[in-house]
C-alpha cells in the first residue's frame, strides 16, 4: 500500500508541476504585431498613427473609384468602352446604394476620420514628445479630418459626425446636417491647422499652413452657395486664396508641360499632393492608378502593341464633344490641349503594319523615302508614326485624299468612339516596371496654384468683382499661351461670366478629379449634364447632387440609416 | 476549480484500488480451494499459425489463462469441472466455446472476424465495447477506407457516416475536401472537426489566410497521411462524446487509429493500383459561330446610332464593324472555331503503391509501411506526389510497463500549375487561333490585352506553383499498470510541419504578359506538441457494478512562423524562385509569428450496472491562450446514459429483436477556433511616403475586445441502436438538438464607426437533426451468394436564433448587411428574385419600375409595394441539403466481389458564380452557351448581350440553382484467388480488382460536377472521373 500511495503522490506532483505554470503558459504575447493600447502611447507610436492618417489620402485619390466619383457624369467626360461603373455617367438605376465604389469611398473616409480622432484623443496621454511637434501633428490630423469630412459632405450631404475615436462596437450613427459639420468640424479644424501649421514642412507631403488656407478657402467658397451660407464666405474665400497666392513662394510653372513632368512632381506650383514613390513597398497596394483610365485602345491599332511607355489602356473616361469643342476653338493661341493630350503613336509592332492598297497608290501615296507606294508593300516600319490624332480644330486639312496619301492612320474627333478618343498624356507613368503594372508612382496633385487662381476668380465673381477675377483668370491664360500669343489670350472684365470660368476650369484642370465637385458646388451639374453629356442627360435629376448612402451603412446601423432623397428606399426630395 | 477535484479524485481511486487489490488476491488464492486437473491444447488461426495471447476462461468463472507465443496453453482445472465449458476469445477473432466433455487436450482453430473487431470502438482517451457506448459515435474500418483510391482518408469517409458531410473542392491533384459534422454551428469561427491521431490531437495550423496576395495552403490535416495506414476512423458526434475534448469538441471529433503490429507470423502486404482520370465535364462555352452571333447582337446599333442598352431594337452592324480584330473577323467569316478546353485537357493518371510489414512476438509488435501516391492532373503542370512512411512499435518492458511509438513521416510535392489556365481557356475567344503557321503558340491570340493563350501557361518551366510539405507526426507513450486495473499513461506527441511554396511566373504568362519574370517564395514552419498524463482505473465490483475512471491532464501548444518574399524583374527565368536577390523590384516582404497554447484537465466516470444500465459522466476544464484574461478557463460537462433493453428479461421472448439499446446524452463543448491575438486590438501597417522617404505607419485595424470568451455548444442527443432478425438488419437512429451560444461572431459594424467589424460573443444558433444508419445482410445463400447493404441518411435544420442587432423596442433583428436572418440558416442567399426578361410589350413597365429596357433582367416586386427598392431582396435558398448520405451495396459470390456506392446530397441551393461570371453578356470574352434575349428571341432566360457593360445589371440573380445530386461514387469488381492457387504461389491472399470512381452523376445542374463547395468559379479545375485497376497481395 505504501508503494501504491507513493506512486500516486508522484503522479499528483507531476500534475501539480504542470499546473503551477498554467497562468504563464496561457499568456498571449504579441510578437509579430503591436496593439493600439501599447504602441500609440509612445512618441514613435503617435508619429506612426499620424502617418497612418495620411494613408487614407491614397485610397480616396489613387484609384478608379476616385475618378468615377469626380469625373463621370459631368459636362466634360463620358464613358469609354470598358469598366463596370458607367452608371456614374448614366445616372441610371445602377447608381444605387449597392455600388461598391460608393461604399469603398464611404468606408475609407470614416476609417481616416476615426484614425484622426484616435490621434487627437490619445495625444493627451503622450509623454516624451516635444509639445511643439505634438501640436503640429495634431494640426496635421485635424487638417486631414477636415478634408475627409469635406469630401463626405460634398458627395453625400448630411452624414454621420463624430469627433471621438470609436471604442467598442459602435452600431449607432447620426445623420448630421451639413451645416453643423461645417460649423463644428471642418471650419474649426482648419482654423486650428492654419494657426498651428508651419509654412512648409521638412517632410515633403505633410500638411502646411498654405494647404490649410487653400482648403478652408474652398470650404468657404463651397458653403457660400449653400442655403446655410455665411455672409462672408465668398470674401473669406477670396482672402484665404489671396494668402496662398501672395504669402508664400508658390508660382505657376511657366511651362505647363513641365508641371506634368514626372521628374518635377515637387514643383513650385504644388500646394498639397498625395505622395507616391517608385519603391513598391512604400506604395503598398495603393499606387497612383490614374495613368490607366484615360487611355484609348491604341494597342489594337495597326502597327501597335501594348508597351510600358504608351501605357495600359483601360478606356474608362473619354472627353465629351463639349470638351473637344471648348478646346477646338482656340488651339492656335492656347497650348493646353497640346500639352495635355497625346497626338502621335510610334509603331512598335512589325507584325501588324498594314500594306498599301490600290486607293493609296491611286491617290499618289509615297513611302518614307519618297518612293511611290506599291500595292502590298508595308506602309511604314517600326519607329515610324503609326497613329496621328490631330485633335479638335484641326480637321480641315485632313481631306480624304490627303488621308489616302498618308502612311499612318489618322483619327479625327468626328470619328471618335468609345475605344478611340482623345488620350490624356499628362498622367502616363513610364516608370512602371511591367506592362500590366497598375500601381504608378506619380504624385497626385490635390491643390495647385493654377486652381487657386481660378478659385479666387470664382470668389471674386460671386462678389461681383469681375475686374480682379479677370486678372486671376489671365494668370493661367497667359501661362497657357503659345509664345507670342499672350496678349491674344488675355481677357477683359467684360468677358468674365460663370460660364466662362467653368470653361476655363475645363481647360486648365482637365481630368483632375474636380469637375463633379465644381458643377455640384456652382449648382450647374444638372443643367450642364443635360446640355453636354448625352448619355447622362436623359436620367439626371436634382437628387443626383448627392450620392446614395451605401446599403451596408443602412443595413448595419441599429435602427437603420436614412437613404438620401430620391434614391430607392429614401424619401422623396422636395 | 476542476484540478482541485482532480487531485481529490485520485485519492478515491486509491481507495478503490485498495479494495481492488483485496479482491484480486482473493481471486488469486481461489484455486487453492480446488484440486486441479489440467487441459492442454494449441490455438491456431485459419492459416494454421499459432495465436499468442488468446484468453481461455472457464465459463462462469474468472479462472483462466492465456496462450503462449506458439499458441499453446495449459489450463489448470478445478476438480469436478469435467463438464464445464471453455471460452476462447481474442481480439479480431470470433469467440469460441468448447465443452470440456472429459477431454484433456483441446485444439482450437479461431476464425478471424471483422465484425468482432468493430465491436470495440475508440472513444477518445480509451476504447469501449460497442454495446456499452452511450454517446453518438460512428466508425468505419480499414476495409471501407481502402475501397476508395484517394490520397485523403476524408474522401473515403464521404457518404459513409450519417451526419458527416465531406465535400471535394475541385479536381486539382492534392486538393483537400472539407468536412462538417452535423452541419455548422458557428458563423465565423471554424466549423472543422478536431482530428486526433493515435490519441494525439492535431495542433497544426489549419487556417487559411492570405499573405501578399498568395493564400496559405492551409493543411487539411489528413492530406499528409496515408489512408492505407488507417485501421479505423471514429467520428464522435454528440456533445457527450466530444465533451472530453472540451474546447475543441464543438465541431465533432474525428479519431484516427493507425494499424498496429500483431504478434505472430510476420505478414508482408502489397497494395497497388493504377488508374486513368479524365475531366468530369467540360464547361459548355460558346463555339466560334455562337460567339460571333453574340458579338453581332452586342454591337447592335440603335436608331440614334449608338450601341448599348437602348439599342435593343436597332440594327445589326456589318461584320467588318463587329469584329475589330482581323483574326476574329477572319474566323467569323470562314467559320473557324477553337475549343480551348480541348487543347488543355488530357487524361490524367493516379498510381498508388504501398508495402507494409506487420508482426512481432508477445513482447514487441510492429507495423511498418511505406507508401507512394502520385496523381497527374488532367491539365499539364498539375500533379501531386506523396511519400509516406509509418513505423508503429509496441513493447512490453515488464509485466506492468509498456512503451510504444507511432511515427508518420511524409514528404509531398504538390504542383498547383497555372491559376490562369482554366479561366483563360473558358474566357478566350473561340474565334482566336492557338498556333501560328509554324506551330508556335501565339501568346495573344487576338489583340485583346487581357486574355492570353492558355497553352502558354502550360509551357514547361514557365509557370510553376509548387508546394512542398515535410511532416513528422510522432508520438510516444509509457504505460504502467500500477496495480491491477489502475493504469498510468504518459503520452507526448509532436507535430512538425514544414511547408515551402514557390511561385514562378515567366514572361509569357497571363499575370506577367510579356513583363519581366516574377517569383514568390514562402516558408512556413509549424511546431506543435501535446503532452498528456492519463490515469485510468477499471473495476468490477460485486459482479454487477462495473466502474471505469479516467483522469487526464494535458497541455498543448503550437508555434507557427512564416516568411514570404515576392519579387518581380528577375533577370533570367531558369532560376525559378531560387535567386530572388537578383530581382529589380521587391513587391512584398513579410514575416509572421503566431503561438497559442491550451491547458486542460479532464475526468470521466463510466458506470455499468448488470451490463444493462449504462452511465457516463465527464467534465473537462480548458484554458486557452486565445481568449481574454479572465475568460480563459471554462468547464465542459458531458453526461450520457444507456439502457440495453434487449437484455431485460421481459425481452427474452421477443425473438425478432436481437439488439435494442436506448441512449440519451447531454453535453457542452466549446469552440475557440479563432486566430490568436484577437483580443489585443492589433494595428495594421499603413503605407505612405514623404516624397521618396518611407512614411509607413500603423493604423487602427481591430477593436480590442477584452471580453472575448468561449463559444459554447450544448447538445441533447437521443438515440436507439437496434438489431433485427439475428442481426441481419441492424441500425442506429439519433435525434439531436444543438444550441450554440456566445457565438464568436464577426459582427459587421456600420462603416461610420471607422471599422468593418468586431469579433464578439454575440448571438446564438440552433441545429436540430436526425440521422439514420441501416445495415442489412439481405442475402446469405447457402450457395455462397451474399448481398450486404449499408444505408445512411442525415437531415438537419440550422437556424440563427439571435444576433447582435436590436430594434428600438429591444426585439431581435436580422443582420441584413451580412445576410444573417433570425430563424434562417447561417448561410442563405439573399438577393433579388429574377422573374424573367423584360419583353418588348413590357417596355413602359420596365422603364417605370426599374429604369430598364427590353432584354434586361426583370426582377420581382417581392414586397408588392409597386416600387423597386432594396426591400425587394428575398431569401432565395440556403446551401444546406435537406437530406444527404450514402448507399453501399456489396455482393459476393465465390471469389468474386462486386460493390457500388451511391452518394447523395439533395435539396439545397447552389450559388454558381460560374453562371454569372462566365455570362457577362458583354461579348468581349467567351460566354457560357446560354439562351439569351434578342428582339427575335423573346426568351426569359438570359439578358441581351451588350458591349457597353462589363456585366448586366442584377446578373447575380441567375446564379441560384438546385444543386441536388446523386453520385455513383465507386463501383468495383474484384476477384479473390482461391487459397488452393495462392498457396502454390506462396501467398496467403491475392485479390485483383477494377474500379471506377465518380463515373456518373444524376443532377439537374448540368454545367459542372455539382459537388463543390457550393460555389463554382471559373478558376476551378473540373473534378475527375477515375478508372483504375489494382492488386492486393499478402505473403
Amino acid at each position: 500500500m505504501n508503494i501504491k500511495m507513493k506512486s500516486i503522490f508522484i503522479l499528483i506532483a507531476l500534475m501539480a508541476f504542470n499546473i503551477q505554470s498554467c497562468d504563464k503558459f496561457l499568456e498571449e504575447d504579441l510578437v509579430s504585431d503591436v496593439s493600439g493600447s501599447s504602441y500609440y502611447t509612445t512618441p514613435a507610436g503617435l508619429e506612426d498613427a499620424v502617418d497612418a492618417t495620411y494613408s487614407s489620402l491614397k485610397y480616396i485619390h489613387s484609384n478608379e473609384r476616385a475618378h468615377s466619383l469626380t469625373i463621370f457624369g459631368t459636362d466634360t467626360y463620358t464613358n469609354g468602352a470598358d469598366g463596370g461603373h458607367k452608371s456614374f455617367n448614366y445616372y441610371d438605376n445602377g447608381l444605387n446604394s449597392a455600388s461598391s465604389q460608393i461604399r469603398e469611398m464611404w468606408d475609407e473616409l470614416y476609417r481616416g476620420i476615426n484614425q484622426a480622432n484616435a490621434v487627437i484623443n490619445r495625444s493627451q496621454a503622450i509623454e516624451g514628445l516635444d509639445p511643439d511637434i505634438l501640436s503640429q501633428r495634431l494640426a496635421e490630423v485635424r487638417f486631414l479630418r477636415a478634408y475627409y469630412y469635406f469630401v463626405l459632405v460634398r458627395q453625400f450631404g448630411d452624414v454621420h459626425l463624430t469627433l471621438e475615436e470609436t471604442v467598442g462596437a459602435e452600431v449607432e450613427a447620426n445623420k448630421t446636417p451639413q451645416e453643423t459639420i461645417y460649423e463644428t468640424a471642418i471650419v474649426p479644424d482648419l482654423e486650428f491647422a492654419i494657426a498651428t501649421l508651419p509654412d512648409s514642412q521638412s517632410d515633403y507631403g505633410r500638411a502646411t499652413k498654405p494647404a490649410a488656407e487653400n482648403l478652408l478657402g474652398l470650404v468657404k467658397l463651397t458653403r457660400g452657395y449653400q442655403t446655410f451660407a455665411k455672409a462672408d464666405d465668398f470674401s473669406e474665400a477670396e482672402r484665404l486664396f489671396g494668402n496662398v497666392i501672395d504669402d508664400y513662394s508658390f508660382a505657376l510653372e511657366p511651362d505647363m508641360g513641365k508641371l506634368w513632368d514626372q521628374d518635377n512632381d515637387k514643383n513650385k506650383e504644388i500646394i498639397f499632393s498625395v505622395q507616391y514613390g517608385t519603391d513598391e513597398i512604400l506604395n503598398g497596394t495603393e499606387g497612383n492608378r490614374s495613368h490607366l483610365y484615360f487611355l484609348m485602345e491604341y494597342d489594337k491599332e495597326k502597327g501597335m502593341i501594348r508597351d510600358i511607355a504608351n501605357g495600359r489602356p483601360f478606356k474608362r473616361f473619354r472627353p465629351t464633344q463639349y470638351l473637344l469643342d471648348v478646346w477646338g476653338a482656340n488651339r492656335d493661341n492656347d497650348n493646353r490641349y497640346d500639352l495635355t493630350y497625346k497626338h502621335v503613336w510610334i509603331s512598335n509592332n512589325p507584325k501588324s503594319i498594314p500594306v498599301w492598297e490600290q486607293a493609296n497608290v491611286d491617290a499618289g501615296a509615297k513611302n518614307a523615302d519618297g518612293s511611290p507606294a506599291v500595292v502590298g508593300q508595308p506602309r511604314w516600319a517600326v519607329g515610324d508614326t503609326a497613329i496621328f490624332m490631330p485633335g479638335p480644330g484641326r480637321e480641315a486639312k485632313w481631306t480624304p485624299t490627303k488621308r489616302l496619301q498618308t502612311r499612318y492612320v489618322v483619327y479625327l474627333p468626328s470619328e471618335y468612339t468609345e475605344r478611340i478618343f482623345g488620350h490624356i498624356g499628362k498622367f502616363i507613368d513610364p516608370r512602371r516596371p511591367a506592362i500590366q503594372w497598375e500601381r504608378g508612382s506619380r504624385d497626385w496633385f490635390i491643390m495647385r496654384l493654377g486652381d487657386t487662381y481660378l478659385l479666387r476668380a470664382e470668389a471674386r465673381i460671386k462678389q461681383g468683382n469681375t475686374t480682379d477675377a479677370a486678372d486671376d483668370i489671365n494668370m493661367v491664360r497667359v501661362r497657357a499661351a503659345w509664345p507670342g500669343k499672350e496678349a491674344v489670350m488675355m481677357i477683359t472684365p467684360g468677358d468674365v461670366t460663370m460660364d466662362f470660368l467653368l470653361e476655363e476650369r475645363a481647360r486648365e484642370l482637365d481630368a483632375e478629379q474636380e469637375r463633379w465637385y465644381t458643377l455640384a458646388r456652382t449648382g450647374t451639374l444638372v443643367d450642364r449634364v443635360k446640355l453636354y453629356n448625352p448619355l447622362g442627360a436623359p436620367n439626371i435629376d436634382a437628387h443626383h447632387i448627392h450620392r446614395p448612402i451605401p446599403q451596408n451603412q443602412i443595413d448595419r446601423t441599429s435602427g437603420g440609416y436614412e437613404q438620401n432623397c430620391g434614391y430607392p428606399g429614401g424619401p422623396s426630395c422636395n | 476549480m476542476l484540478w482541485i477535484l482532480l487531485i481529490c479524485t485520485p485519492s478515491f481511486a486509491a481507495k478503490d484500488s485498495f479494495e481492488g487489490k483485496e479482491s484480486a488476491s482473493l481471486l488469486n488464492s481461489a484455486p487453492l480451494f480446488f484440486q486441479a486437473d489440467a487441459i492442454r491444447g494449441r490455438i491456431v488461426d485459419d492459416a494454421g499459425a499459432g495465436i499468442p495471447g488468446v484468453n481461455i476462461i472457464i465459463k462462469g468463472t474468472s479462472n483462466g489463462t492465456t496462450s503462449d507465443a506458439e499458441g499453446r496453453y495449459v489450463l489448470s482445472l478445478p476438480s469436478g469441472f469435467t463438464d464445464g465449458t471453455l471460452v476462447y476469445s481474442f481480439i479480431g477473432f470470433s469467440t469460441q466455446e468448447q465443452a470440456i466433455s472429459g477431454r484433456s487436450t483441446i485444439d482450437v482453430t479461431l476464425v478471424s472476424d471483422v465484425t468482432a473487431l468493430s465491436e470495440v470502438v475508440v472513444v477518445g482517451y480509451g476504447t469501449q465495447e460497442k454495446r456499452d457506448v452511450t454517446a453518438s459515435i460512428s466508425s468505419i474500418n480499414a476495409d471501407a477506407i481502402s475501397k476508395v483510391s484517394t490520397t485523403n482518408a476524408l474522401e473515403s469517409m464521404k457518404g459513409q457516416i450519417a451526419g458527416v458531410d465531406v465535400l471535394q473542392s475541385n479536381g486539382r491533384p492534392g486538393s483537400t475536401p472539407t468536412v462538417t459534422v452535423r452541419g455548422r454551428r458557428s458563423i465565423n469561427a471554424s466549423n472543422d472537426p478536431l482530428f486526433v491521431i493515435d490519441g494525439v490531437p492535431m495542433t497544426s495550423n489549419t487556417s487559411t489566410g492570405t499573405d501578399g496576395g498568395i493564400s496559405n495552403s492551409g493543411s487539411n490535416p489528413l492530406n499528409d497521411f496515408n489512408p492505407n495506414d488507417i485501421a479505423s476512423i471514429e467520428v464522435l458526434k454528440d456533445a457527450a462524446a466530444t465533451a472530453i475534448y472540451g474546447s475543441r469538441g464543438a465541431n465533432g471529433v474525428v479519431l484516427i487509429t493507425t494499424k498496429r503490429g500483431k504478434s505472430g507470423k510476420t505478414t508482408i502486404s502489397y497494395n497497388g493500383s493504377y488508374g486513368v482520370s479524365q475531366p468530369f465535364s467540360k464547361f459548355p462555352m460558346m463555339n466560334g459561330a455562337q460567339f460571333a452571333d453574340m458579338k453581332r447582337e452586342a454591337k447592335r446599333l440603335s436608331p440614334l446610332g449608338v450601341t448599348g442598352r437602348t439599342a435593343w431594337e436597332g440594327t445589326i452592324q456589318p461584320d467588318a464593324n463587329v469584329f475589330e480584330d482581323p483574326v476574329e473577323l477572319n474566323s467569323a467569316t470562314n467559320g473557324l472555331s477553337t475549343d480551348w478546353q480541348d487543347l488543355i485537357f488530357h487524361n490524367g493518371s493516379q498510381s498508388n503503391h504501398q508495402v507494409s510489414a506487420n508482426g512481432g512476438n508477445e513482447k514487441t509488435q510492429f507495423n511498418i509501411a511505406i507508401g507512394y501516391f502520385n496523381e497527374d492532373g488532367t491539365i499539364d503542370g498539375m500533379d501531386f506526389t506523396k511519400l509516406t512512411a509509418r513505423i508503429n512499435l509496441d513493447h512490453q518492458v515488464s509485466k506492468r510497463i509498456k512503451v510504444g511509438m507511432s511515427n508518420q513521416l511524409t514528404h509531398s510535392i504538390k504542383n498547383n500549375g497555372s491559376g490562369s489556365v482554366m479561366s483563360e481557356a473558358v474566357n478566350q475567344t473561340p474565334l482566336g487561333l492557338p498556333y501560328d503557321g509554324q506551330g508556335n503558340i501565339i501568346f495573344l491570340p487576338i489583340s485583346d490585352g487581357i486574355r492570353s493563350n492558355p497553352l502558354s501557361e502550360l509551357v514547361p518551366g514557365k509557370r510553376i506553383d509548387e508546394e512542398k510539405v515535410d511532416r513528422i507526426f510522432s508520438s510516444a507513450y509509457v504505460e504502467a499498470e500500477i496495480i491491477e486495473g489502475l493504469k498510468y499513461k504518459f503520452l507526448i506527441g509532436t507535430d512538425l510541419r514544414y511547408n515551402t511554396r514557390g511561385i514562378f511566373l515567366g514572361r509569357f504568362t497571363n499575370p506577367q504578359k510579356n513583363g519581366d519574370p516574377a517569383a514568390t517564395y514562402l516558408n512556413e514552419a509549424n511546431v506543435g506538441y501535446t503532452m498528456e498524463n492519463l490515469i485510468t482505473y477499471n473495476k468490477l465490483i460485486g459482479g454487477k457494478h462495473n466502474i471505469g475512471l479516467t483522469f487526464l491532464q494535458s497541455t498543448s501548444a503550437n508555434n507557427y512562423e512564416n516568411h514570404i518574399t515576392s519579387v518581380s524583374g528577375l533577370p533570367y527565368e531558369s532560376q525559378k524562385w531560387y535567386n530572388i536577390g537578383t530581382a529589380s523590384t521587391i513587391n512584398f516582404i513579410n514575416s509572421r509569428f503566431e503561438k497559442y497554447s491550451l491547458a486542460s484537465f479532464m475526468g470521466r466516470i463510466n458506470y455499468t450496472f448488470n451490463g444493462k444500465y449504462l452511465l457516463q459522466a465527464t467534465l473537462r476544464a480548458d484554458g486557452s491562450s486565445r481568449l481574454a484574461p479572465g475568460n480563459k478557463w471554462t468547464n465542459f460537462p458531458g453526461l450520457s446514459a444507456g439502457w440495453r433493453v434487449v437484455d431485460e428479461p421481459f425481452m427474452a421472448n421477443i425473438n425478432f429483436l436481437s439488439d435494442l439499446k436506448i441512449r440519451g446524452s447531454y453535453g457542452v463543448v466549446g469552440n475557440t477556433s479563432i486566430d490568436p491575438y484577437q483580443t489585443a486590438g492589433r494595428l495594421s501597417k499603413s503605407v505612405y511616403s514623404w516624397d521618396e522617404a518611407n512614411a509607413a505607419g500603423f493604423k487602427l485595424n481591430e477593436i480590442p475586445n477584452p471580453d472575448l470568451t468561449w463559444e459554447k455548444s450544448a447538445t441533447v442527443d437521443v438515440g436507439v441502436d437496434f438489431g433485427l432478425f439475428d442481426g441481419r438488419l441492424s441500425g442506429t437512429f439519433d435525434y439531436y438538438v444543438t444550441n450554440t451560444t456566445d457565438l464568436l461572431l464577426r459582427r459587421a459594424l456600420p462603416a461610420s464607426s471607422g471599422y468593418d467589424l468586431i469579433l464578439s460573443n454575440i448571438g446564438a444558433t440552433r441545429t436540430k437533426g436526425m440521422e439514420l444508419t441501416l445495415s442489412a445482410n439481405i442475402v446469405d445463400s447457402p450457395g455462397g451468394f451474399k448481398w450486404d447493404a449499408d444505408f445512411n441518411l442525415a437531415h438537419y435544420k440550422e437556424e440563427i436564433v439571435d444576433l447582435a442587432q436590436r430594434d428600438p423596442d429591444g426585439n431581435k433583428t436580422d443582420d441584413v448587411g451580412n445576410s444573417w436572418f433570425i430563424g434562417q440558416p447561417i448561410r442563405v442567399f439573399y438577393d433579388y428574385k429574377k422573374v424573367g426578361i423584360w419583353q418588348v410589350a413590357e417596355k413602359d413597365q420596365a422603364a417605370a419600375f426599374m429604369g430598364a429596357f427590353p432584354g434586361e433582367i426583370k426582377l420581382a416586386d417581392a414586397n408588392g409595394d409597386g416600387l423597386f427598392t432594396p426591400d425587394d431582396r428575398v431569401i432565395i435558398g440556403s446551401d444546406i441539403p435537406s437530406v444527404y448520405g450514402g448507399l453501399n451495396n456489396r455482393f459476393a459470390y465465390k471469389g468474386f466481389d462486386f460493390s457500388f456506392f451511391l452518394y447523395y446530397r439533395l435539396g439545397y441551393t447552389l450559388d454558381s458564380r460560374f453562371n454569372s461570371d462566365q455570362a457577362t453578356m458583354q461579348s468581349r470574352y467567351n460566354n457560357l452557351n446560354v439562351d439569351y434575349w434578342t428582339i427575335d428571341n423573346p426568351t426569359n432566360s438570359y439578358p441581351r448581350p451588350n458591349l457597353n457593360q462589363e456585366s448586366p445589371s442584377y446578373i447575380s440573380t441567375v446564379r441560384y440553382e438546385d444543386g441536388g445530386f446523386v453520385k455513383l461514387r465507386t463501383i468495383t469488381l474484384g476477384y479473390n484467388f482461391p487459397s488452393s492457387l495462392t498457396e502454390k504461389l506462396g501467398l496467403s491472399n491475392l485479390r485483383i480488382y477494377v474500379s471506377a470512381q465518380n463515373p456518373k452523376v444524376w443532377s439537374s445542374y448540368t454545367d459542372f460536377d455539382p459537388e463543390s463547395i457550393n460555389e463554382i468559379s471559373s478558376g476551378d479545375i473540373p473534378s475527375n472521373k477515375l478508372f483504375l485497376g489494382g492488386i492486393n497481395l499478402t505473403f
